[in-house]
């Protein structure tokens, strides 16, 4: 019995080194494997405040570079606004109905942390519940789509950016084809990502744009994701395609957080659907 | 372990934590070749610390960047290695009774060449297994590699330049 102790006394520093790992092993599972990390992400208070000083700070470094940015989604906007002018005009008839009211609302908000150098990206911004955003809103910036938030304080939200393997991909439509695929990363260059599912029956060729579906009622439709860079005709049923991302991840800044008002309305009726008969 | 001894390894911490969450912390060479300058903090941690302590000491450094990273544990993890090794990757490239002298393994205590060695073995572990519980599949392994070689280079070559540029400034001190 002596003896074992002994043993055990000579061993304390290994004993103690597997123990620390075992605990680090558990909380690699627990926190990272199911993305429960709710106290101890960017999100949190103390570590969001810090970030968003930090960021306060640098933002003066990139002023110019993202006051152009602005400048040139004015001018989309605004080139937008004047064909729905135009088409206004043409119709006579004023109707009042309700499924052309908006059902997007942007909130804007700035990025306070951003990474592109992991496998698994995370982007951290200023607005959180006390701004209305919940979990599963779109996030888009002046170049096109950025990701998607998981978690929310009061005054922070962390989220996905496209940047993000394993994340299930983002519902993406060819604008000329009108083909359905999936934009997902591989983890390598953060300035382009693969766009799969994509039947062989299409005709695909460098330049096409690649927007959103609208299918997932996280983004609406038609918002750019990026563009066909290279298409690979290999053995496989699908293409292999990739796309040059439109968003600049590296030097991200302002945002806009999409609320879809009728997401609720949307999901009860598909919550219906997948319930099992009685 | 005097105060002189413990006030430098005080700032030690509060540089190189410093360096890595507000400076290196997206930093990518060639995009696959990263810093972790925290781990300078395992290594330059006085040698008089025993190493219960020093495990301790890593193991909240890392928590620590790691909720910069969103990375629970993996961080954590890699520190605690690299502070369990570290009297024993000391050893390979030291001559037995050597080791005893030094109140710390820096490049003042040991020379350019054999702190970059130290640097250089105990980094390769950290990225070794930093990359390897980051990496989620096979398919990304072998870039993994890359970064892992890259990443602890270029980590024990800045290593190596902040030890001796601590090691320069006691220098004229004493003059």
């Amino acid at each position: 019995m002596i003896n074992l102790l002994r043993f055990l006394y000579d061993k304390r520093n290994f004993l103690f080194f597997v123990l620390l790992e075992v605990l680090c092993g558990w909380l690699i599972f627990t926190f990272n494997k199911y993305q429960g990390a709710f106290y101890f992400n960017s999100s949190s208070a103390i570590v969001g405040n810090v970030l968003s000083a930090n960021r306060s700070f640098t933002s003066y470094f990139d002023l110019q570079e993202q006051n152009d940015k602005l400048v040139s989604e004015n001018i989309l906007l605004h080139t937008l606004l004047e064909r729905e002018k135009k088409i206004r005009k043409i119709d006579t008839l004023t109707v009042a109905d309700s499924s052309r009211r908006a059902a997007y609302e942007f909130i804007p908000a700035r990025v306070i942390k951003n990474s592109l150098t992991d496998t698994k990206n995370y982007i951290t911004i200023n607005k959180g519940s006390a701004d209305g955003l919940t979990q599963y809103m779109g996030l888009v910036g002046p170049q096109g789509v950025v990701g998607e938030i998981k978690y929310c304080s009061e005054h922070y939200s962390t989220g996905f950016s496209v940047l993000h393997v394993k994340n299930g991909g983002l519902s993406a439509r060819l604008s000329r084809s009108g083909a359905i695929g999936s934009v997902e990363w591989d983890g390598t260059d953060a300035r382009y990502a693969k766009l799969k599912y994509i039947g062989k029956h299409y005709f695909i060729q460098p330049g096409d744009t690649v927007q959103t579906s609208g299918f997932n009622n996280v983004f609406p439709s038609g918002i750019l994701i990026g563009v066909v860079e290279k298409v690979n005709d290999d053995n496989q049923s699908d293409y292999n395609i990739t796309v040059r991302l439109a968003t600049d991840f590296g030097s991200l800044d302002h945002v806009y957080v999409i609320r879809n008002k009728r997401k609720p309305e949307i999901d009860s009726l598909e919550v219906k659907l997948n319930k099992p008969k009685k | 372990m005097g105060p002189a001894q413990i006030l430098r390894y005080i700032a030690h911490i509060f540089v190189l934590l410093f360096l890595q969450l507000f400076l290196f912390r997206d930093t990518a060479l060639l995009g696959f070749a990263y810093i972790f300058v925290h781990i300078g903090i395992v290594l330059l941690m006085p040698t008089e610390i025993p190493p219960i302590w020093a495990m301790i000491i890593a193991f909240c450094i890392g928590f620590l960047v790691d909720m910069f990273y969103d990375t629970i544990g993996i961080h954590a993890a890699a520190c605690v290695l690299i502070a369990f090794f570290r009297p024993r990757i000391v050893g390979i490239f030291s001559v037995q009774g050597e080791l005893n002298s030094m109140p710390e393994y820096n490049v003042e205590s040991g020379g350019v060449l054999w702190f970059f060695q130290f640097a250089l073995t105990s980094s390769f572990l950290f990225c070794s297994l930093l990359f390897i519980l980051e990496s989620t599949s096979l398919l990304v392994f072998f870039y993994a590699l890359l970064k892992i070689i890259a990443s602890s280079l270029f980590t024990a070559v800045f290593l190596t330049m902040y030890s001796y540029l601590w090691a320069s400034r006691s220098k004229t001190k004493r003059r």
